[in-house]
């Protein structure tokens, strides 16, 4: 009953009696039964019904008076079975049998299954009610809710069946006790149980009561959904179809309240697919031509396509200079891109690097001053997406991060290692970090940045193993005033001496008071995007954000480095 | 970033060598060696998104090359206007070449 916030407690009292008088209805019938003829206890209960009916029009009349609206209306799947006691009782007050009455919790499942079933034909029940809990549902959830529904259609056949049999021959105390008591508890047990594999299932937590105990049990996922392969391809090509989990570890981080699949995450997704498809884990040389164009939502159906020339039999990992194009398309439109280059070796070492090294940068934290704030209060990003454990140094150019392989949570592999793609999400981190200290000292807290592509990624080595740090480094590069940014970033070891990866990354890094843009087409769905909203169009206020670049331009004064632990 | 300040030292230096032709051959051959463009396709009327199919992201990248290659510092406002390649070698035109 939706009467509002402000319940009167008359109406609350007299729902938990009318609650009560319905789950305790067979036990006092049964009792009734003992004591008085069918034809009295018939006549009480149709009272009974008739007061509840004068009450009902009663307190919708008041809403009406009161509110101005309309009171809630009784739905016909509530409103039947309540018609069909009044008319089993009126039968058994003119034939003085008791049957009518007993029948009375059959005529309940018959109406709930009525409901149940006629609901799929349009929406079925179970997912206008979880429509009512959650924001999203994916596919495969509403899928999955029309067979819980008939599930329960089920549920309704064979507790109304057994009531039936049990009244039909009149046997009052097993009927009582089945329909009092029994039939409770199976229901009780079936939504339980569906509520547990529910959990199992999809791996969704976002607030039930039960969270901490199923997210144990049962850990949110890291891999998408496979609901289709079209392998006609063979070796050259394959399009796999996806579902976005809306159970993915990594929502509740990337970002809070507000989920977009991280392009790591989305590597990470081709690689599996790649190993999937060669049967051995690929040995990723480079990332190249990377692009997100568009957020990524939970839910979401994707067609990842995956097109190259895999090396045929023994050579596992790939042979040099191999290549895979993958795509990953949402309807027609291209979300993202992006290449994968295999091979054994070394895409870091040996070449001119592409990624400057500034020299000079003072590496504080002798002089007294103060640590720089942990990652975490720089970033938007919440576990278990804050890759990054510390802030070495910083000026208005550069920072300088620490990472560790142990803090990458379930992105880990089983022996704790990850690909060498993590390094991606490194990089795009600390250029978030760069974003969130200059924020800072502007008196600003953090938000959200993009990462839009790279032209390269380049790794050293296919994975680090578990225990391993690194130190992080983003270089500002060309940046225009309204967020669209270009960064120089490495990954390095902790002495400097060994680079295991590097990257010039596109990022969208929102300046003084710069508006967010996709935002509103990640709420949306499939606005025409982030991306495009933020280097294609003609901004408006060019002068106004030109002006703010200039005084940023002006405060010149360096920043001390600090906290390097 | 000092390599790129020399060159735009030396074109300060020769600007006869910067006519209209050499800086379009110049930017032709940042397209094609960024973005995997066949040279023959880029014209001057080439439009960057229609023709040559790059997008929003690659203009980040293009800025950074025009920046490395010429010293230019590009603005943001700037890089959204430009729709063809005439576009690019005009600015860089206007900006090397006073007039």
């Amino acid at each position: 009953m939706s009467t509002g916030v402000s319940t009167p407690v008359s109406a609350r009292v007299l729902a938990a009696v009318q609650t009560i008088l319905s789950l305790a209805y067979p036990l006092l019938i049964v009792w009734a039964l003992a004591y008085f003829p069918p034809r009295r206890v018939a006549g009480v209960v149709l009272g009974l019904l008739a007061l509840r009916g004068v009450l009902h029009v009663l307190r919708r009349r008041m809403a009406r008076g009161t509110q101005g609206v309309r009171g809630a209306r009784v739905p016909w799947s509530l409103a039947l079975p309540v018609a069909s006691v009044a008319l089993v009782s009126a039968a058994t007050a003119i034939a003085n049998d008791p049957l009518g009455l007993l029948l009375a919790p059959v005529f309940v499942n018959a109406a709930l299954l009525a409901a149940f079933a006629f609901s799929l034909r349009r929406e079925p029940i179970v997912e206008t009610l979880a429509r009512l809990q959650v924001e999203r549902l994916a596919p495969a959830e509403v899928r999955y809710c029309r067979r819980v529904t008939l599930v329960w259609c089920g549920f309704f056949v064979l507790n109304g069946g057994v009531g039936f049999v049990l009244a039909w021959t009149r046997s009052l105390e097993a009927w009582a006790f089945y329909t009092g008591f029994l039939s409770y508890v199976l229901m009780g047990l079936l939504f339980a149980g569906e509520y547990v594999y529910r959990h199992a299932r999809f791996r969704r937590y976002e607030g039930g009561p039960a969270d901490r105990l199923l997210s144990r049990v049962f850990p949110p996922r890291q891999t998408p959904e496979r609901v289709g392969l079209d392998a006609r391809g063979g070796d050259r090509a394959r399009t796999v179809l996806l579902e976005v989990p809306t159970g993915l570890a990594c929502w509740r981080g990337h970002f809070p309240g507000q989920p977009m699949l991280p392009g790591v995450v989305q590597v990470d997704w081709v690689l599996r697919e790649l190993e999937r498809w060669r049967g051995a884990p690929p040995q990723v040389l480079a990332l190249e031509g990377l692009k997100f164009k568009q957020p990524v939502l939970p839910g979401e159906a994707l067609v990842l396509r995956l097109e190259g020339e895999p090396a045929s039999g023994s050579e596992a990992g790939g042979s040099p200079g191999e290549s895979i194009d993958f795509r990953f398309v949402r309807g027609e439109e291209e979300v993202s891109r992006g290449r994968v280059r295999l091979g054994l070796g070394d895409a870091v070492a040996g070449r001119r690097s592409a990624v400057g090294e500034r020299e000079g940068l003072a590496v504080g934290g002798q002089d007294g001053t103060p640590p720089w704030p942990a990652p975490a209060e720089l970033l938007v990003h919440a576990d278990p997406m804050v890759w990054l454990r510390g802030v070495e140094a910083h000026d208005e150019r550069e920072t300088r991060c620490l990472a560790s392989v142990d803090d990458l949570g379930a992105f880990r592999d089983p022996e704790g290692g990850v690909g060498a793609h993590a390094a991606l999400e490194w990089m795009a981190q600390a250029v978030a970090v760069h974003a969130g200290l200059e924020r800072r000292a502007r008196g600003e807290g953090p938000t959200l940045g993009l990462l839009l592509g790279s032209k390269h990624v380049r790794f050293a080595r296919p994975a680090y193993t578990r225990g391993e740090q690194f130190r992080v480094v983003a270089l500002r590069g060309w940046g225009g005033e309204q967020g669209a940014s270009s960064f120089d970033c490495r990954v390095e070891s902790l002495d400097g001496r060994v680079r295991v990866a590097e990257a010039r990354l596109s990022c969208f890094v929102p300046g003084d008071e710069a508006p967010v843009p996709g935002l509103a087409a990640a709420h949306g769905g499939s606005g025409d995007g982030a991306v495009r909203g933020e280097v294609g169009q003609d901004g408006e206020d060019g002068e106004a954000s030109l002006a703010r670049s200039m005084r940023r331009g002006e405060r010149r004064t360096p920043i001390p480095s600090g906290g390097a632990r | 970033m000092s390599q790129a300040v020399d060159r735009a030292d030396k074109v300060h230096a020769a600007p006869r060598a910067f006519d209209r032709a050499s800086i379009l051959e110049r930017v032709r051959e940042i397209l094609a060696d960024s973005f995997e463009i066949e040279p023959e396709t880029i014209q001057l009327e080439s439009h960057l998104i229609d023709d040559l199919d790059l997008d929003s992201i690659d203009a980040i990248d293009l800025a950074v090359e025009l920046e490395q290659e010429t010293g230019l510092r590009l603005e943001e406002q700037e890089l959204r206007r430009i729709r063809r390649v005439k576009d690019i070698v005009d600015l860089v035109c206007d900006r090397l070449v006073p007039a």
